[in-house]
């Protein structure tokens, strides 16, 4: 690392301040947009690689563990011809598994599907 | 407490890449990368306006159903992530639009379009609210 600052509060000369737990509780800490079709990552933080599992069924890597698996998180996929809804199962601490599915007629691979984590990392 | 007082952050050996440990110590990870770029709550139901924003310049109404975010700074991409949801007004189903030719909602470097619906028809919506990640350009 070439340099560290150690700050408990950044402050801009005219924007005001923001205590420094903000910057690293605040941020995401993964996201990823996926085409789901070609079963690809297009771009993502903090995610390794990924597992076509199926329709609509991929699995994600994190490259840098979460503390915990209860982390929140918000996933959007691309709408296709009918009433959609969006699943996503974070089922540990170091991958996480991200499931489109339709209401009416199942999982589906859709692109993009996007998502973002929020939370502690290891 | 330590105050670091700065107008700007910039990466020593690259200027756009500051690292901060993570809250368990275990790992670090990109400043820049873990920020949203835009951040927007508007409201897509007659007069379009915006409700509070982060990097949203403006609005644009491309009809019923079909919001737009104008970007003060550009994206460095079209293939960026994104997340967040509408409200439902009419009960049913709520579905979002991204990407999508046929619904007109189709994201480019310098605008995010989402279209809405309730069931198979576009909806505007009170309360429209969505983040973007990705790379500045």
């Amino acid at each position: 690392m070439a340099g560290t600052i150690i700050a408990d509060q950044i402050e801009h000369s005219t924007a005001g301040s923001l205590d420094t737990s903000y910057v690293v509780n605040g941020s995401a800490k993964a996201w990823v947009r996926i085409n789901g079709i070609a079963a690809t990552i297009d771009d993502s933080l903090n995610c390794g690689s990924l597992t076509d599992n199926g329709t609509g069924d991929y699995s994600v890597a994190r490259v840098n563990s979460m503390s915990s698996a209860d982390t929140y998180y918000v996933i959007e996929g691309q709408y296709i011809n009918s009433q959609n809804t969006n699943g996503t199962d974070w089922s540990g601490t170091t991958s996480a598994t991200v499931q489109y599915k339709v209401y009416d007629s199942g999982a589906r691979d859709r692109d993009p599907v996007g998502y973002l984590l929020v939370g502690d990392l290891a | 407490m330590s105050i670091l007082k700065a107008d700007a952050l910039q990466g020593k050996t690259a200027a756009g890449d500051i690292d901060v440990t993570s809250e368990g110590g275990a790992a670090t990870m990109q400043l820049q990368q873990g920020l949203a770029k835009m951040w927007c709550l508007w409201n897509q139901e007659g007069s379009v306006s915006i409700r509070d924003s982060f990097n949203a310049a403006s609005l644009t109404d491309n009809g019923t159903g079909k919001g737009q975010v104008n970007f003060s700074s550009a994206m460095g991409n079209s293939t960026y992530s994104y997340a967040g949801h509408h409200s439902d007004v009419g009960g049913g189903y709520v579905t979002t639009v991204i990407n999508n030719t046929s619904y007109q909602a189709v994201n480019s470097a310098t605008q995010f379009r989402v279209s809405m619906l309730n069931g198979d028809g576009y909806q505007d919506s009170k309360y429209c609210g969505y983040s973007v990640l990705g790379d500045l350009a």
